[in-house]
């Protein structure tokens, strides 16, 4: 009997009945304040060098704009398809000097603005030979030639013009393999001028050099700590921590530059979850979230 | 009990209990692209480590299936830009429901699943799988998430075929192309149809994205929506059938508030209304159209609305067009659509979505009394041509002393207005609320018959026609022709003002008020008070030459066409007592006045001629013509009377039918009696030359002889024998003329006694 009862123990054990549970690894975060109003479905959110906001309320067609505090300054933007109008734009970055990039996604374009939200020009997103047309969904300024890298989502594949609208380079196509995409989304760079750009339906984000290199990738598909389901922002800190968040998942996973799972964001040691967090800033020990179905911007103070 | 059973007993209960706690994985697939959606089928689950989501195998919205493979996050995890953009379109605004079970008119069809709660959810009508689904692993291609492909609407009519069949749900009509649809509703995410202004169920509604409340494309509060495609009909707002400045309260069958489903609410409903023209209101029984103005107008209602009286005009009733009548105001068939060939009803004449039919933006008011310009007609009234569009025969009125917009400007009807704003029908007739049965618009003057009243009405001292009177003496009225055997093709009237057949004469026998000449339609009228003759003045038919209107009823009289008695042939240039010629006056008028006679006896329009104290008074009509000076001066008996003292008991000659008709007059107020004198009439009527023959005269003077010159009878048989025995014709001549005296004419019998 007692090799029966032996047998049996190793049989539950080898079937992987869950006999433990692993731990949360947190990374706490203080809620600092949130920005609601009449904002429909945002997408995206750049931080400025004076430390204001700038998100993108799509669905709105429009770019709103507040302090470091939260409180509204002002917003630009209406639907159409004129200059400084919009159908559903979906990114937005905003360079050291002050350049405001929106990828104006249901245009097919990208608009260019000062930091006061005046037009200043834009340019056409082009779709090749037996490609759909462009869908810009996000933009990253690089200071590498002024390279300006566009996610055009329905192509699968990253467009680089440069800053005047000039195209320069693309690379992608539609697949699993590195290098490749299923719906590439937003984007960031680091310190490095590499790029992170996030691969949705592949559930990681690949980190590219200037040039479209592939060099790594973070993430891989579930829903466990350190996995991801639906990726959406990306954002990387001076610390080159990498910030993702899964709009499924509700959550924001920090990881190193390498991939390695850091944490996941957290709120006195419990798991911190948020309505859709798509897009993502990291700026002076901030981290903005941008909750597209919470219709909101989260704002936390990061503990590391 | 055996090793080998322990052993199988452990391993079954490690299976149960596997099975068990892991229920939502029997029969997974890892396969990516299915993890997409199918997020618990995740090898995730399958581990000892915390997930970042909770497995929740049990969140199962389709019957038999697994995973949360519809749950909203998940369609949203994709369609929220970053595969595909539909945040504008599925979470924008206002949706179908989902979470919610089917009303009861709703019918889901098998093929349309349900959630395990029997609610409907996103995939009832999604479904990656569905048709349209693009090849597995395309990245091009472009997936008609649908359960069927909505063509037209046709998966919205799956499970709303009760709207879909909109004829017998008196539902909006859908796939019918009436109405071109305006470019706005597109604007605004109206959904085209495949052929080009078909009405589908996303004309109005927009599955996902909607504006407005009901997944209305645009708000419909103010009734925007249906004024987009019924532009005409948005003329209400702001009237009185905008019930929310009249009855702001009211609510229809659905209980909707008007300030929450618009004006156009109060009395349709898009789906399911009560009746034809997606009635809204409750419904009355009986005549189907112009029911849905009585159910608030009625005289039933407790409604504080205006009421059409209980004289108003006839509805659900046939007009009888001429010939070449063609009219243009709506007519409707049982059902109460529109037809050709239909009825009247209240819709024929308004347009209840449009107070002024001539200046839209003319709204009215709550408190605005309403006039024949406005009032929801169709067409402005002020000059009656709504009226005359079917009452065409009395158009005439128009030109004629009866348009009191000439005649008696100031005059106002029974509801304060002039005839400028009433139009000129309306100064004697109102539509609704009339004061009496023929729609009268006038008070009636409290005494005589019914139709006389009518007339009294203005034809009154002191009316407005108090220069336009009959005069105390004047044709009898209120009176039968039957008991004078009379029979005529003129209108009879029974007391009501109902023309009958076995009727009394009354003033409209005689006179159309609404035809000023009946024989010239294009008078020229200068629109002045103008004096009549006896070709117009409101005659239904003329007078002259022929008094063809008196013979109408007198058939006997009219044997004096052509006679010595006809003006026209021995006298036209002799005048009646009101100057007339005969040319003027008619044949009968040269005698006889119908209106303002000075002279009661006969209507004698001619001076009385002498009568003698001895005389009877009725001769005094033969005499006025028929003595010195006058027109007939040169027929006069030398003896014309009978000796006064000698009356005749006159009881077997007084009927009329009879060839020896004799009638004996009171000597002092003519009128027929049994005991008298004879007169001249005893023996003569004037009317007719010869009783032998039932002939007009030759139309010149000639001489009479024994058996004509107007005598009643020519036989022997006549009442002169009845005392004078059969020498009474010799006797006769010889008191009327002394030369007879002298040589009696054969054949004269002498009586010897």
């Amino acid at each position: 009997m007692r090799i029966i009862y032996r047998q049996l123990i190793i049989l539950f054990v080898l079937l992987g009945i869950p006999l433990s549970v692993s731990a949360l690894e947190c990374i706490n975060s203080e809620f600092l304040f949130d920005i609601k109003g009449k904002i429909n479905q945002p997408s995206d959110i750049a931080v400025a060098a004076d430390g204001n906001i700038y998100f993108v309320d799509g669905v709105n067609n429009r770019i709103i704009v507040v302090g470091r505090d939260g409180r509204f300054k002002f917003s630009f933007g209406q639907e159409g398809s004129g200059k400084g109008d919009f159908i559903r734009p979906l990114g937005i970055d905003i360079t050291d000097s002050g350049t405001v990039f929106i990828a104006d996604t249901g245009n097919h374009r990208i608009q260019v603005f000062d930091l006061k939200g005046e037009f200043k020009y834009m340019f056409t997103v082009k779709s090749g030979p037996g490609e759909r047309p462009s869908d810009p969904v996000d933009v990253q300024a690089s200071s590498i030639q002024n390279y300006l890298y566009i996610s055009d989502n329905d192509n699968h594949k990253i467009k680089v013009y440069d800053q005047n609208g000039t195209y320069a380079f693309e690379w992608g196509a539609f697949g699993e393999e590195y290098g490749s995409f299923r719906y590439p989304g937003m984007m960031s760079i680091n310190e490095y001028h590499e790029i992170f750009i996030v691969d949705v339906l592949n559930t990681r984000v690949q980190k590219f050099d200037p040039f479209g290199k592939y060099i790594t990738d973070i993430g891989s598909w579930g829903v466990l700590q350190g996995e991801l389901f639906r990726p959406k922002g990306v954002a990387v800190d001076n610390q080159n921590r990498v910030y993702i968040s899964d709009s499924y998942m509700g959550v924001v996973q920090v990881f190193t530059d390498l991939g390695r799972y850091l944490g996941v964001i957290c709120e006195d040691n419990s798991l911190k979850k948020f309505e859709a967090p798509v897009g993502l800033a990291v700026s002076d020990k901030k981290l903005f979230i941008v909750e597209m179905r919470g219709n909101k911007l989260t704002v936390l103070k990061l503990s590391i | 009990m055996t090793r080998t059973k322990i052993l199988i007993c452990f391993i079954s209960i490690l299976s149960v209990s596997f099975v068990s706690s892991r229920a939502g994985a029997v029969g997974m697939s890892s396969k990516r692209d299915c993890v997409v959606c199918h997020i618990m089928w995740l090898d995730s689950f399958r581990t000892d480590k915390e997930s970042l989501v909770p497995f929740q195998p049990g969140n199962v919205l389709m019957k038999d299936t697994q995973g949360v493979v519809s749950s909203e996050d998940i369609c949203y995890s994709c369609h929220d830009g970053y595969v595909m953009d539909s945040r504008h379109i599925a979470w924008n605004k206002n949706r179908h429901p989902t979470f919610v079970k089917p009303s009861e008119s709703i019918t889901v069809p098998p093929d349309l699943p349900l959630s395990v709660k029997g609610e409907i959810y996103c995939g009832t009508c999604h479904s990656a799988h569905g048709k349209g689904a693009s090849a597995h692993g395309n990245p091009m291609g472009r997936t008609k998430v649908y359960r069927e492909l909505n063509v037209n609407s046709s998966l919205c009519e799956k499970c709303h075929s009760r709207e879909a069949t909109y004829k017998t749900s008196n539902s909006h009509p859908v796939h019918s192309n009436a109405i071109d649809l305006p470019d706005k509703l597109f604007e605004l995410g109206a959904k085209e149809a495949t052929s080009s202004n078909e009405v589908i169920c996303q004309s109005c509604h927009k599955v996902h994205g909607a504006e407005a409340e009901k997944i209305l494309i645009t708000s419909n509060k103010n009734s925007e929506l249906c004024e987009l495609c019924h532009e005409h009909q948005k003329n209400i707002i702001n009237t009185k059938h905008d019930l929310r400045v009249t009855l702001p309260e009211e609510k229809n069958i659905r209980n909707q508030a008007l300030d929450e489903a618009g004006p156009c609410s109060a009395c349709h409903t898009p789906h399911n209304a009560l009746d034809k023209k997606l009635w809204a209101r409750p419904v009355m029984e009986g005549n189907p159209a112009s029911q849905l103005c009585l159910g608030c107008h009625g005289d039933h209602t407790d409604y504080k609305t205006k009421r059409i009286g209980t004289y108003s005009h006839p509805i659900d009733v046939r007009i009888t067009l001429q010939p070449d009548q063609t009219i243009h105001l709506p007519l409707f068939a049982e059902d109460g659509s529109k037809h050709a060939e239909g009825k009247v009803q209240c819709f024929s004449c308004h347009d209840i979505h449009t107070w002024d039919p001539s200046v839209h933006e003319n709204t009215g008011g709550k408190d605005v009394e309403g006039d024949a310009s406005n009032s929801f007609l169709r067409i402005t009234n002020t000059s009656s041509v709504l009226c005359l569009e079917c009452h065409q025969d009395k158009k005439q009125v128009t030109t004629s002393d009866h348009n009191l917009a000439v005649t008696a400007p100031g005059e106002r009807n029974a509801h304060g207005f002039i005839p400028e704003v009433s139009g000129p029908c309306g100064v004697c007739h109102v539509p609704h609320n009339a004061t009496a049965k023929p729609l009268w618009a006038k008070e009636l003057p409290g005494y005589g018959d019914y139709v006389s009243r009518l007339c009294s009405s203005c034809h009154e001292k002191n009316a407005s026609a108090g220069k336009k009177l009959i005069g105390k003496n004047y044709h009898p009225i209120d009176v039968s022709l039957g008991k004078m055997s009379i029979i005529t093709s003129l209108p009879l009237y029974n007391s009501e003002g109902i023309r009958t057949i076995d009727g009394k004469v009354f003033c409209t026998t005689c006179h159309d008020p609404h035809i000023w000449d009946p024989n010239n339609a294009d008078i020229d009228y200068n629109h002045t008070n103008m004096e009549g003759d006896t070709r117009n003045s409101f005659l239904r038919m003329s007078n002259f030459p022929s008094s063809d209107l008196c013979k109408s009823c007198h058939k006997e009289q009219a044997y004096v066409d052509g006679t010595d008695h006809d003006m026209n042939v021995t006298s036209p240039d002799s005048r009646n007592l009101l100057n007339q010629t005969v040319q003027e006056s008619g044949q009968c008028g040269a005698c006889h006045l119908v209106h303002n006679s000075p002279n009661k006896l006969k209507l004698w329009a001619r001076p009385y001629g002498s009568v003698y104290n001895k005389e009877d008074i009725i001769d005094s009509l033969c005499n006025s013509c028929h003595s010195r000076g006058n027109i007939a001066k040169n027929k006069i008996p030398m003896t014309a009377m009978h000796p006064e003292d000698k009356l005749v008991n006159n009881t077997m000659r007084c009927d009329r039918t009879k060839i020896d008709f004799a009638p004996i007059f009171d000597k002092h107020t003519g009128l027929e009696t049994n005991v008298g004198n004879i007169s001249c009439p005893t023996c003569h009527d004037a009317h007719r030359w010869s009783p032998l023959t039932e002939e007009k005269g030759e139309n010149r003077n000639i001489e009479g002889d024994t058996t004509n010159s107007f005598l009643r009878n020519v036989s022997y048989n006549n009442i002169c024998i009845d005392c004078h025995g059969l020498d009474a014709l010799f006797r006769y001549k010889y008191f009327h003329d002394p030369e007879e005296r002298v040589e009696p004419l054969s054949p004269v019998i002498t009586i010897n006694n």
